[in-house]
């Protein structure tokens, strides 16, 4: 895998957006939700709302960080789930934040591993204030009747603060690719997900994705793209993690695809935490490509919003 | 790490399987029912945890019977 670290990055701040919209499990997909570890997740409206959930978690982001739209530098946005194949998302963000028109924005098309390529991307810039909106309304393309998908994925866009402190520290990252999964998790009008493929590169993969990012330290947080719980038990369980250090949100949100990390960090049981003291965190992202990618990084007491649209 | 034996990987393949089907035991022949994805599912943990393989849920997913789950285990 390569890895790259950028020194003197940090993240500062993070906000997730979710929709108001609940959808329960149960009836014909309690089974799966039980073992899967989702029992409900908040699904989107209509196809505006992609644009309406990045700029409600940007402008939570911007005022708990005291940013003005002319502090910020760059504008990074990854999705996959963008109403229109042209212009960037980022674009019209830019616009609806009324970010200046000196500084560049642009999309990156990333899911599951999302976050940790946004992150690395966001820092490699080296600018002092990057704006990285990550996220998805996965909820647009789920067939209804597909057991294998419908009561996983759930809809929610993050935005997170990413400064150039110059102080001690920085982003690590690590990431890879197997091109070979393309067919086992794609969307052309409705997502398609081969579970079983899915469940075997995630175990293939990630334990030694684990193993190379927290081989350099200490860890206090252990963030896994929230996919399935049982997949998640299992590889941390391989990887000998305390499980008190596993945050998992599945319950209440699903699978929010490039959401599912910044999001454990605004509700889960490492909120607090992040808040309130410094913390060495460890991010794996997995999914869609295949994609994969690690982050360890270290943080001060943070802002971490979560806001309902 | 200490080796399982074949003989106990055997037993706890056929504990965990019992678990899967959510019956008490079961013997070789017993038929697998019901044997959904979610079951495959929980069978390719239990043999990656008993045996160390990650196997593709696929070569699981038409077993009909117990002895066709400890086979697959086996020739992974």
């Amino acid at each position: 895998m390569k890895r790259h670290y950028i020194s003197g990055a940090r993240i500062t701040g993070v906000a997730c957006a979710i929709p108001k919209r609940i959808v329960k499990n149960d009836g014909a997909h309690a089974r799966a939700a039980k073992m899967v570890g989702v029992e409900e997740r908040r699904h989107c409206d209509d196809d505006g709302d992609l644009l309406c959930l990045a700029e409600a978690s940007s402008r939570r982001l911007m005022a708990d960080m005291q940013w003005s739209p002319q502090a910020v530098d760059a504008l990074v946005f990854v999705t996959q789930t963008s109403p229109r194949r042209m212009p960037s998302i980022a674009c019209e963000l830019h616009e609806e934040l009324a970010l200046p028109h000196s500084i560049p924005a642009f999309d990156l098309n990333m899911a599951c591993s999302g976050y940790c390529y946004g992150l690395w991307v966001a820092a490699s810039l080296r600018l002092p204030k990057v704006l990285l909106v990550v996220g998805d309304t996965i909820s647009r393309f789920l067939d209804p009747q597909d057991a294998s998908t419908y009561p996983i994925f759930g809809d929610a866009v993050s935005a997170t603060a990413i400064e150039m402190t110059g102080g001690p520290g920085g982003i690590e990252f690590l990431g890879g690719t197997a091109g070979s999964g393309a067919d086992s998790l794609s969307c052309v009008d409705y997502l398609h997900m081969d579970g079983q493929a899915v469940f075997q590169f995630a175990l293939s993969t990630v334990p030694g994705l684990v193993a190379e990012t927290t081989m350099n330290g200490y860890v206090d947080w252990f963030l896994f793209h929230n996919a399935n719980k049982m997949m998640i038990e299992h590889i941390a369980k391989k990887s000998n993690l305390d499980m008190a250090r596993v945050p998992l949100n599945l319950a209440r949100y699903g699978n929010t695809s490039s959401a599912s990390i910044p999001l454990l960090m605004c509700d889960s049981e490492a909120t607090e935490a992040l808040r309130t003291r410094k913390n060495v965190l460890a991010m794996f992202g997995f999914g869609a490509g295949y994609s994969f990618a690690g982050v360890r990084t270290e943080t001060e007491p943070m802002t971490c919003s979560l806001v309902e649209v | 790490m200490r080796r399982t034996s074949l003989q106990t990987k055997r037993e706890l393949l056929l504990k965990a399987i019992a678990d899967i089907l959510e019956v008490p035991s079961v013997e070789d022949a017993t038929i697998l029912d019901p044997w959904d994805s979610l079951c495959v599912m929980q069978a390719v943990v239990a043999i990656d945890d008993i045996c160390g393989k990650v196997v593709h849920g696929r070569a699981l997913v038409y077993c009909k019977l117990v002895q066709d789950v400890l086979k697959v285990a086996d020739e992974a």
